[in-house]
């Protein structure tokens, strides 16, 4: 849907209110045109159900000298309208999903979020979605935590804000970070030659009525307009170099290191919009806190829900030198993207004269604590089982990263289990040289066991009792049978030292 | 992060502690967007200043570092013939615009109001 209309100067999007049938998307949108002056279009009613859309346009802010039109259009939530509500989205720049926190409602909402996820997922463009926790004045509205776990288990790329839409609570603040992530796709659009130039199709609540009549009557297929979107992006190449250095005695190297907040611009943050909700989710609430390390990098506490980092020599004076080195992250995050995890960014912050990359990661459970906690807590039979499933998650992610210039990076420390896959979850090197990409040996199983393996098993058997070990290996072997993973099994065993 | 709440307690103590409020508004740096807008004259278009006063905020912090300076910038000050307007940033992503009528307030009246209060929506 985003447009550049050069003639008059603005650039076009549509910001799409989703959500269940009486979740509040129509009062969100009311309170919204009242909040910003503008009056709600709704073509058709029937009792006070939306049967088309609610729309308002609103123009205000600039995008690279550009007004910024906002096309703002709520779907009609009824089961029996799916098709025009996925038309709809089939057009959004950022999608707000009015949820329905009351108890009543919430599972309904949960359902319908699940399908608007799978309805914006396969955009050839990533689309921003925020999380619109309504009717928060409700007495049996479900804690604010949970609509959060829920989100994060649906989804590691939903913002989630709350709103009581009857007295126009939350809903400005919403709109406005549904303005910022759709900007970031303009920008997503323009910097892969994507972006249409020109008038839109759709002016005015008229040619959306209408064209949504014709969508109807031509009964086209469900999912159609989105191939009008454009090609896939462009992938990232996979160029390995290390980041260019800094110039040396910088002045600004001394200075305070400036980290991650939400001011970071459009085009420094990567990936593009996923990246700004885990931005915005990273620094909610106290802002982040980095500290020098004996290296001179800067880094938050190891217990921080995200974990952050920027080497010493990630400062860059000018601006094209700093997107260069920040494009050359996101390759390496690229070329690994199919085990990264999804709340894994990189991006550039300003800094007085000066940019700075970092990178920002959810600090999810790695294999290694995993390990290390059924060890200490568990019973023989439990911490077999946790050893085979860590060993055997590894290996998998070692088969798919062979293939990459990253072949050494999935240690048990930096892999993680996120929505039950195993991923990479650690901080990238910040130079990666050629022992990086080499893979490993013919006996690859057992080296890379190993390698990854041995020091921290040799750490815990030594803490126990050679009768306690035994059990273990006894355990390990018995599972490995049932599961087919002998091999597997038999590697771990050697591994395992008597105390 | 502010409320709706905090937004309009901010603006109800400018608008009674500064004589001749024309209008204030809480600006999203990033996109322009207005946050929250109060106006005691209809025929100020509030979002459109804010927005324009948007990019004059970033082309200031890009100035800032194509000099190098490690100085954060606190507040940018307009003199009109009639009026004064007051840009103060809350956060690295936020901040606040003000017009007031010069005949009725001061400069010094302005910036203080201003600092004092904007704690509560930073």
């Amino acid at each position: 849907m985003a447009r550049l209309d050069r003639d008059r100067e603005c650039v076009i999007v549509r910001i799409v209110y989703d959500g269940t049938a009486r979740s509040g998307k129509t009062t969100t949108l009311r309170a919204l045109g009242a909040s910003l002056g503008r009056q709600v279009e709704t073509p058709a009613e029937a009792e006070g159900r939306t049967l088309f859309f609610d729309r308002l346009d609103y123009t205000g802010g600039r995008f690279d000298g550009y007004a910024i039109r906002c096309q703002v259009v709520s779907v009609p939530g009824q089961a029996s309208l799916q098709r025009r509500r996925e038309a709809l989205l089939a057009e959004a720049d950022a999608v707000v999903f009015v949820a329905d926190t009351s108890a009543a409602g919430y599972g309904a909402s949960l359902e319908a979020l699940r399908r608007s996820l799978a309805a914006i997922g396969d955009r050839t463009s990533p689309v921003g979605l925020v999380v619109q926790a309504n009717q928060r004045d409700r007495l049996d509205a479900v804690a604010i935590g949970r609509v959060r776990a829920d989100c994060a288990s649906l989804s590691p790329h939903l913002a989630v804000t709350e709103s009581t839409a009857v007295n126009g609570l939350g809903v400005r603040e919403t709109f406005v970070f549904a303005v910022r992530l759709a900007l970031d796709r303009v920008r997503e659009l323009q910097q892969t030659g994507r972006l249409e130039v020109g008038r839109p199709d759709v002016e005015c609540a008229d040619d959306l009525f209408v064209a949504l009549q014709q969508d109807a009557e031509a009964e086209r297929p469900q999912g159609a307009g989105t191939a009008a979107l454009g090609a896939e992006p462009a992938s990232f190449g996979r160029t390995w170099t290390s980041p260019p250095p800094a110039q040396e005695s910088a002045p600004a190297r001394q200075s305070a290191p400036w980290p991650p907040d939400r001011s970071v611009s459009s085009g420094l943050i990567w990936p593009p919009i996923a990246g700004r909700i885990a931005l915005h989710e990273a620094t909610e609430g106290a802002p982040v806190d980095p500290i020098r390390r004996p290296d001179g990098s800067w880094a938050n506490e190891d217990e921080a829900p995200w974990r952050l980092h920027s080497d010493l020599e990630a400062l860059y004076f000018d601006l094209e030198e700093g997107r260069a080195a920040l494009i050359e992250w996101a390759r390496h995050h690229a070329a690994i993207a199919q085990v990264l995890s999804r709340r894994s960014i990189v991006l550039a912050r300003a800094a007085p004269g000066a940019w700075r990359l970092w990178q920002l990661v959810a600090s999810i459970p790695s294999l290694e604590s995993g390990v290390r906690q059924a060890w200490n807590e568990g019973t023989p039979e439990s911490i077999a089982g946790v050893l085979l499933s860590a060993a055997k998650r590894s290996l998998d992610v070692q088969a798919r990263l062979a293939e990459t210039p990253l072949a050494k990076l999935g240690t048990f420390g930096n892999l993680a289990v996120e929505n039950g896959l195993t991923v990479f979850s650690g901080l990238f090197p910040t130079r990666i040289g050629p022992a990086d990409a080499e893979p490993f040996g013919a006996e690859s199983a057992g080296e890379i066991l190993r390698h990854h393996l041995a020091p921290i098993l040799r750490d815990l058997a030594a803490a126990r009792s050679w009768e306690h070990n035994l059990k273990i290996v006894v355990e390990i072997r018995r599972r490995a049978e049932e599961r087919g993973w002998s091999g597997i099994g038999e590697i771990l065993c050697r591994l395992l030292p008597p105390a | 992060m502010a409320t709706e709440k905090d937004y309009a307690e901010f603006f109800n103590k400018v608008d009674s502690e500064i004589s001749g409020l024309i209008a204030v508004s809480v600006v999203d740096l990033e996109s322009g967007m207005t946050l929250a807008v109060r106006t005691n004259r209809q025929d100020f278009d509030l979002s459109t200043a804010s927005a324009f006063n948007s990019e004059m905020v970033k082309m200031k912090l890009k100035t800032i570092k194509a000099l190098g300076l490690t100085s954060t910038l606190e507040d940018m000050l307009l003199t009109l013939s009639d009026q004064i307007h007051l840009i103060r940033m809350i956060s690295p992503s936020a901040f606040v615009y003000i017009a007031v009528d010069r005949a009725k307030t001061n400069l010094a009246i302005v910036r203080t109001v201003v600092a004092k209060n904007c704690v509560g929506i930073a």
